[in-house]
């Protein structure tokens, strides 16, 4: 596990771009600056300035249309593979500006999880093994690593004896798993998630919640979700976002128990709309 | 049907005459009654032209039963039928044809799918989709006029230098051939792989695209990875298309390939195929054997065409299942 050396930087306890910031926060392992995000001619992100904590679990909730999706995907460059966006403003990871760096190389550092799960046509093991062979690793290591991914994704009991069956076999909940396997397998510095329960039953969601705060010890972890409660329970930083901006970003529990802007009040109390 | 079902279910029970009238009024049973009577229809049509096939060629069965596959000579005024040499130029032509066509042709929907921009994509995709509209006559004249003696000139004798060891590059080019009949056939089926492929992988979701790159994938892992297997089906379903064309396909091949019955190890010799045959020699088929035979050699294409997509389709079948997609 890619474990960050304390890179501490004089700045990266300030909060960050204006925004009340955690003040808990102590590394950041992801900031931005300034970044604005364009579809075409549509601004779809605002001025965003974050510094996302490392080996924390930091929620973004917001109505549907606000920017979450957007804002996760620009943090792994997942976006510039739509065509006609542009960005400015800076990504850093590890304080280093993720335009600068190989864009594949991002990418395994910043694994993400999709709202639906998205099997590979292939095995089980296939799936998880695929990560590790374009990137890789010893053919030796590769069984053991896929045995570990789907432990730590709690799929590994259920799914032992199917290993060479094709992924669509397994149901929703734990194709979801299985992506989260996935991704996990390459060993991920920060792992985003966009959604990933949102088609889950209460069981398969709290599995994937136990299994977050598991790998918390080692994995910053972004989570973009439309349940409040589940951001509550998990999250130790919370950033509501409206139209593109990000209205706050603070500890978890002053989001929603002592929110500072009228909007994040209205939304977490319901009273949105 | 499954709507159907659980219509019938849904209600109360009735008596099935009136349950079935309702059901009708409703349109479902309308839908059902038509799709089932075209898709009878098509089985019906199939049906009557293998019969009608066999019916015409019952002569040159009896006359020549099993050893009509395996004859060689085709002598009509001697009485003597054997089609060995049209299946051995019909299967040389389409193997050649898509030895040549299915890396092209798949090569290029990857890069109109997955590479190019969109635009240049849909302008070059409907120039593609053009030559699928040109009549063979004319590529039998490209071929001709065009083809035969640029492969005269650089082709043959390249592959004669590279590869002359091979019996298939020995002996003169003459012109017309197999050589010549495969690469026109070629060219004519490449468009239906292109523009039918494209497709496929314009239908493969993003979010697969996605799943790879973020893993770490290069764009082009990605594509050869995890699309072109979620595409596989639909791109195989396209090579079928474009076998079928090469088989069957008879004018164009007709003038270039000589036409002369022939069995040759050398892809420079000319050679025939059944299409070819059948369409050069039914005007002027004297004798109820000879029109038989050449109805036989129908059969034999039609039993061929059959042969090879269901020993294609088993061959996907076992590799699908050993990759276990
Ligand atoms: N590919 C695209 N092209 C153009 N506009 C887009 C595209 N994707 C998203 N948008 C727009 O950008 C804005 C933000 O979209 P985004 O998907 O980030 O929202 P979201 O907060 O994730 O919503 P949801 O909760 O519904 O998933 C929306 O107004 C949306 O219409
Ligand atoms: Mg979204």
């Amino acid at each position: 596990m890619a474990i960050q050396p304390p890179h501490v930087e004089d700045t990266s306890a300030m909060p960050a771009g204006g925004i009340n910031a955690p003040q808990t926060s102590v590394i950041p392992k992801l900031r931005t600056r300034d970044l604005n995000f364009y579809y075409g001619s549509f601004q779809a992100l605002h001025n965003i300035g974050i510094d996302i904590a490392s080996r924390k679990i930091t929620a973004f909730i917001g109505p549907s249309g606000c920017g979450k999706s957007t804002f996760l995907r620009t943090m792994n460059r997942m976006n510039e593979t739509v065509r006609g966006t542009r960005y400015d403003g800076q990504i850093l990871l590890d304080g280093e500006d993720i335009r600068k760096m190989d864009v594949t190389g991002v990418r395994r550092r910043v694994g993400m999880v999709f709202q639906k799960s998205n099997p590979f046509p292939k095995t089980i093991f296939e799936n998880v093994a695929y990560g590790l062979r374009i990137n890789g690793a010893k053919k030796a290591t590769i069984a053991e690593t896929v045995q570990r991914s789907l432990e730590r994704a709690a799929l590994w009991t259920e799914i032992k004896d199917k290993l060479h069956k094709p992924a669509s076999a397994l149901s929703g909940g734990q194709q979801q798993r299985l992506c989260i396997a996935r991704a996990l397998a390459v060993e991920p510095e920060v792992l985003l998630l966009d959604e990933p329960c949102s088609a889950l039953d209460p069981v398969a969601t709290l599995k994937i919640e136990e299994l977050l705060f598991q790998i918390k010890e080692t994995t910053t972890i972004v989570i973009v979700t439309h349940n409040m409660q589940q951001a509550a329970r998990l999250a130790d930083h919370t950033g509501f976002f409206l139209m593109g901006k990000l209205i706050e970003f603070n500890d978890t529990r002053a989001i929603f128990q002592n929110p500072k802007k009228k909007e994040t009040e209205d939304y977490v109390t319901g009273r949105f709309g | 049907m499954a709507a159907t079902t659980s219509t019938v279910l849904d209600r109360a029970p009735e008596p099935r005459a009136r349950g079935f009238w309702r059901r009708l009024r409703a349109g479902e049973e309308i839908a059902y009654l038509i799709a089932l009577s075209a898709a009878t229809l098509v089985l019906l049509i199939v049906g009557l032209l293998v019969y009608q096939l066999w019916i015409s060629s019952t002569l040159s069965i009896h006359a020549f039963g099993f050893s009509f596959l395996t004859g060689s000579t085709w002598d009509p005024n001697a009485g003597q039928f054997g089609a060995l040499p049209f299946i051995y130029g019909t299967c040389v032509t389409s193997a050649l044809a898509l030895l040549i066509a299915v890396p092209l042709g798949v090569g290029a929907s990857i890069f109109l799918a997955e590479l190019a921009p969109p635009n240049a994509s849909n302008v070059m995709t409907f120039l593609i989709e053009l030559l699928a509209a040109v009549p063979s006559v004319i590529y039998g004249l490209l071929g001709i006029f065009v083809l035969v003696p640029l492969i005269h000139t650089y082709l043959a004798p390249f592959l004669t230098a590279t590869f002359g060891f091979l019996p298939l590059f020995q002996g003169t080019f003459y012109g017309v051939s197999f050589l010549s009949a495969g690469i026109i056939l070629s060219i004519m089926v490449a468009p239906f792989i292109i523009s039918v492929s494209r497709e496929v992988l314009y239908a493969v979701p993003t979010d697969q695209r996605e799943a790879a790159l973020a893993l770490g994938a290069t764009k082009w892992e990605a594509t050869w990875d995890i699309v072109i297997p979620n595409a596989r089906t639909g791109i195989m379903g396209s090579i079928f298309l474009a076998l079928a064309r090469a088989l069957g396909e008879t004018m164009a091949v007709t003038m270039v390939i000589g036409n002369t019955p022939a069995i040759s190890a050398s892809l420079y010799s000319p050679g025939y195929s059944i299409a070819a045959v059948i369409a050069n020699e039914f005007t002027e088929a004297t004798g109820n054997l000879y029109l038989s035979s050449l109805i036989f050699l129908g059969l034999v294409l039609f039993g061929l065409t059959i042969v090879i997509n269901a020993v294609a389709r088993i061959l996907i079948l076992v590799t699908q299942q050993k990759g276990a997609a």
